[in-house]
């Protein structure tokens, strides 16, 4: 199926337009296939390190990073660990984690029962 | 079977780590849609790890349910999170439940609403106190978890020294 397309212009360096040209002629496919696949592989790039900034900066979490990258999270993860990206959480936070963990594992009785009947479905 | 929530990058983790069997004969883990289509991405590209999540919910180990939508935006308005972290935190705040979480965002909003959070890495250490896994698995996970958790080194380093401690040979 076609994906509805618009109509854009905009100036290109004319080295860049004579490259275009070459590869339209060595591939023996038309310019303006090489100029939709030569934006789409640049903006995927462009948006990954795009993602990957925001998530230091802590403007997107790893979900909402993998989104923009339209990557899976546990490849964007992965991508992250390549770069040596840590994951920076305060060591405050693992504290309370680590205390968390603890009443977790010991209160079996609570967390089994919730106050509320909670309702469970699988409706996907 | 006790409960606890979980946001997309944990369960993965888990996954990765081999920790998330030993855990579902402890646990039933709760995620919301959002999270579900999260690990459905991964599925879509072939990921083993979204194939084996997947397995667990189709077995109805992994449940699905959706927070309260006054629930959803109270988180909104007050913190800036994605999608799925949100809806995430906002089902265990609506469950009373814990939630295992790795993002620091989302860890900062559970702290902000009281809601007990854990990381990937406690789940490691409390499922080897408890005799969960043993000291050999222990340690295969927690190489796992240092390379795909992007843990800090001394994080790493404390559980390292716990497990190689005699106490709990």
């Amino acid at each position: 199926m076609n994906k509805k397309c618009s109509l854009i212009s905009l100036r290109l360096e004319t080295d860049l337009v004579k490259k275009i040209e070459e590869a339209s002629r060595l591939e023996d496919i038309e310019k303006s296939v090489i100029y939709r696949q030569a934006i789409k592989k640049g903006l995927k790039e462009i948006l990954k390190e795009l993602a990957i900034k925001l998530y230091v900066e802590e403007e997107l979490t790893i979900s909402g990073a993998a989104n923009l990258s339209d990557m899976y999270i546990g490849d964007f993860m992965e991508l992250l660990a390549k770069r040596g990206i840590k994951n920076e959480i305060p060591d405050e936070y693992m504290i309370m984690a680590d205390k968390n963990a603890e009443k977790l594992f010991k209160n079996i009785s609570k967390l089994s029962s919730p106050k509320k009947k909670i309702k469970l479905n699988n409706d996907l | 079977m006790r409960l606890v929530i979980s946001d997309a990058s944990t369960l993965i983790l888990l996954t990765k780590s081999e920790l998330i069997i030993p855990l579902l004969s402890k646990f039933k883990i709760i995620i919301p849609k959002e999270v579900y289509l999260e690990i459905l991405k991964g599925k879509e590209k072939g990921k083993q790890d979204a194939y084996q999540i997947d397995v667990f919910v189709k077995q109805n180990k992994i449940q699905i349910k959706q927070p309260k939508e006054k629930t959803v935006n109270l988180i909104k308005e007050l913190c800036v999170l994605d999608i799925g972290e949100l809806y995430a935190i906002a089902l265990a705040k609506d469950l009373n439940l814990s939630i295992l979480i790795d993002d620091k965002k989302g860890i900062s909003t559970c702290n902000s609403f009281n809601i007990y959070f854990l990381t990937a890495l406690q789940i490691l250490k409390l499922l080897y106190i408890n005799k969960y896994i043993n000291k050999t698995k222990a340690l295969d996970s927690l190489a796992n978890l240092k390379k795909n958790g992007r843990y800090k080194e001394n994080e790493i380093n404390k559980i390292y020294t716990f497990l190689k401690g005699d106490y709990y040979e």
